[in-house]
């Protein structure tokens, strides 16, 4: 639950000499000390600590002196590390570590700017019309990810359409999906029984500030949810039928809903609805490949029956479900066990 | 042909039980409002409510439920607990009478689309339209009088119709016919703000990878596009005349919900939490929300721009409702039992039913206390608190039914 925004580092690398000689030494080296940030885009108001390194000189030894702001923080010997805590979003603060190593004077400066982006995502799976929670990813349908910067200039919140997006799936970079404005990104579906890692890192046209984020998108498995479809009512959504139930009336039609299978419709043609009862293979209701009507008149004791769900467009998908009936009996209960396995005997016949 | 001749009887059915129904209903309102009539009562009816409400069965047809036996003795003995309808209901608010100095809850019957006004004090039901519009799933009533947006499935698109009714502040002639234009087809979510002089609603409409959302006047004219995106799983909500969005939860997976700006721009409001819900108050001035993941569910509540507050509650900010006024009251009913996981997604499939306590919970200094412990299991959905503030009605998420509780004894 905690917030890990990115963001953004302006930083700088420079050793600045502090005799001639050593300015003349020190400027071949190029950029030999090194702020580094961990994490390297931390968020607004959020600790980070900074550690210094350097391949020519031995900083263990070395009086290091840490400002933030021109302030001096912290000062030592080998004090190669120290702990600060972000400003606000858009809020600057400069870090500088001077070492006073050999009897020469160098720098290193890192400015961080908090800034922050949110991640969000859905499936393009199907869930039914008025379904209150959120469509999620299976193996064959695509990942919709939306990126929501939170970037505070000079004059305010940056409009999301002027900074640049760069997006990986797995450690891949998305590269023609990428660029400025590029907020929204579609992805191809996560493995099966696995999970997809997808990542942003958002920076301004300059690349002063960034932001970064990730989300583990998991592949689920669709199942099938059993509902009566009530003649008055319509489908009862608000209530599953259970493995083992019952009911008052003696004929009755079942909808199966895939939850999260690609597919725009359960009467989708790439879905192929395998109804059994008691052990026969029965049709489907004529007028929904998803439904099936039962018809218990004159039948005593409960009544298997079973679905198998298979997908054209995806051969991963395997959805089955199975469920005990008694018809005919008192109250309306989905959940409440029956005592006796249902006998082979019953003829019913779907319509 | 058989399954043909099996709806037309469910249709007689209907039509009969409504006949029945809505007549006395209708004899039941004239009473009660002062009109003359025999002295007569419909026993039968409140036998039907006894029998369900100590858990027997129900006939899944029967409309309209009353008593009327105690009205003869006045002053009338209030149930703490009242079954209002007995068979599922589509969407329900309360409404200020202006002709009665009662408490009146509007709902819609799921099965005809039909209006319906529950008398709270007298516990008396009235048909307030007749017009069918069959298999309506979701139903959202206006704060303005005689309107309410009645929403049904049409080969797997979802209308939306605007339906206009004659209320008793206009007639006394009931049932009436209910009709209005509809608005955009594939409406996923949408919000009414009911606490505005002239209400607007807030609605998203997905079309392939593009949702966009969409504010207008209650009858959906002057409708302005604020926000667009490629996700589709989204929530709306309308408060204090500012558009919520709110990313649909899932259990164990972050969501975020965001405030609305008319220029399109999005504020976060609270996000990443797992299994993400809110609760805004009519005002917009505090929120309650929650996050499960794995069988831990908490519940939060934030004043205005203030740290958020976690609140001595296992429950989510959709078992929630807030009292009306400045108090920060919310009462909230808790389950007993959450499973160890999945349970959103559980909750919102119909899979798992939770059997839940009321709590009162004090947002200001996080104090709570039982309010009511039913007999009966009840999964609470869509719980509401009268303008009032003497009652709360919800749906029992098990069969739809829609219940009302009086808060004070």
């Amino acid at each position: 639950m905690m917030r890990f925004a990115p963001v953004i580092i302006a930083a700088a690398c420079a050793l600045i000499p502090f005799a001639a000689a050593a300015q003349f030494y020190l400027s071949n080296t190029g950029t030999d000390i090194t702020i580094t940030a961990n994490p390297a885009h931390p968020g607004p108001n959020q600790k980070v600590s900074l550690t210094v390194t350097s391949a020519l000189l031995n900083l263990s030894s070395a009086d290091i002196t840490w400002t933030l702001n021109g302030q001096t923080q912290q000062e030592g010997v080998g004090k190669t590390q120290i702990t600060i805590t972000t400003g606000n979003a858009g809020e600057s603060t400069s870090v500088e570590a001077i070492i006073l190593a050999s009897g020469q004077q160098s720098n290193a400066t890192l400015v961080l700017t908090p800034q922050t982006v949110d991640l969000l995502y859905d499936a393009a799976s199907y869930a039914p019309p008025f379904y209150k929670g959120r469509s999620l990813a299976s193996s064959a349908t695509s990942i919709r990810v939306e990126a929501v910067p939170h970037f505070i200039g000079t004059s305010g919140e940056m409009a999301a359409n002027t900074l640049v997006y760069t997006w990986t799936q797995d450690g891949n970079v998305q590269g023609s999906l990428s660029g400025i404005g590029k907020s929204t990104i579609i992805l191809g579906p996560p493995p099966l029984f696995g999970a997809s890692t997808i990542s942003v890192q958002v920076s301004t046209a300059d690349g002063t500030s960034v932001a970064s984020n990730s989300i583990v998108v998991p592949a689920h498995d669709p199942g099938v949810t059993l509902y009566l479809d009530h003649p008055l009512f319509g489908i009862e959504y608000y209530n599953a039928v259970q493995s083992r139930g019952s009911l008052p009336d003696t004929e009755a039609t079942f909808a199966a809903i895939p939850y999260f299978v690609a597919a725009k419709s359960p009467d989708s043609p790439s879905l192929n609805y395998v109804w059994y009862v008691n052990g026969s293979l029965v049709a489907s209701a004529a007028s929904s490949s998803s439904e099936i009507t039962m018809n218990a008149n004159g039948i005593t004791g409960p009544t298997n029956f079973s679905l198998h769900l298979r997908s054209s467009i995806d051969p991963l998908l395997s959805a089955d479900g199975a469920w005990t009936m008694s018809f005919g009996q008192s109250g309306d209960s989905f959940a409440s066990p029956l005592a006796s396995p249902a006998p082979q005997t019953s003829a019913f016949h779907s319509q | 042909m058989e399954k043909t001749i099996r709806l037309l009887k469910y249709a007689i059915m209907v039509i009969a039980m409504a006949a029945l129904g809505g007549g006395a209903s209708y004899y039941l309102y004239q009473r009660s409002h002062g009109a003359s009539a025999p002295n007569t009562t419909s026993g039968s009816v409140q036998t039907l409510l006894t029998t369900s409400v100590s858990g027997g069965p129900l006939p899944s047809s029967v409309t309209v439920s009353t008593s009327t036996s105690s009205q003869q003795n006045p002053p009338h003995a209030q149930k703490r607990l009242w079954r209002a309808s007995l068979g599922p209901v589509a969407g329900f608010a309360f409404t200020a009478s202006n002709v009665a100095s009662t408490t009146n809850l509007y709902f819609v019957e799921r099965a005809s689309g039909n209006v319906f006004d529950a008398d709270t004090a007298n516990e008396t039901i009235l048909r307030i339209t007749n017009t069918l519009v069959p298999k309506t799933y979701e139903a959202l009533f206006s704060q303005n009088p005689g309107i309410v947006l009645l929403r049904t499935i049409d080969s797997d698109t979802i209308t939306t119709l605007l339906g206009v009714f004659a209320t008793p502040e206009s007639t006394s002639t009931f049932p009436g016919a209910l009709s209005g234009p509809l608005l955009p087809n594939n409406i996923r979510s949408i919000a009414i703000d009911a606490t505005l002089k002239n209400p607007k609603i807030f609605y998203t409409v997905t079309s392939g990878n593009k949702t966009e959302g969409v504010l207008s006047t209650l009858r959906g004219a002057n409708p302005k596009q604020v926000f667009i995106s490629t996700i589709g799983s989204w929530r709306s909500f309308l408060a204090g005349g500012t558009p919520i969005i709110l990313e649909s939860p899932s259990d164990g997976i972050p969501g975020y919900a965001y405030a609305v700006s008319q220029s399109g721009s999005r504020s976060l409001l609270i996000g990443p939490v797992l299994g993400l819900q809110i609760l805004p108050n009519s005002t917009n001035s505090a929120l309650l929300f929650s996050g499960s993941d794995g069988g831990q569910v908490s519940l939060y509540a934030k004043i205005g721009t203030g740290q958020p507050i976690k609140l001595p509650l296992s429950t989510i900010a959709e078992k929630c409702a807030w009292a009306p006024g400045k108090t920060l009251i919310a009462y909230c009913a808790v389950p007993q039992t959450i499973p160890s996981s999945g349970f959103l997604d559980d909750w919102y499939r119909g899979v798992y039913h939770s059997n839940d306590v009321w709590w009162q919970v004090n947002i200001k200094d996080g104090t709570t206390e039982v309010l009511y412990t039913p007999t009966i299991p009840f999964d609470v959905h869509d719980p509401l608190v009268d303008p009032s503030g003497n009652y709360l009605a919800f749906t029992n998420g098990n069969d739809l039914s829609l219940w009302v509780l009086r808060i004070v004894q």
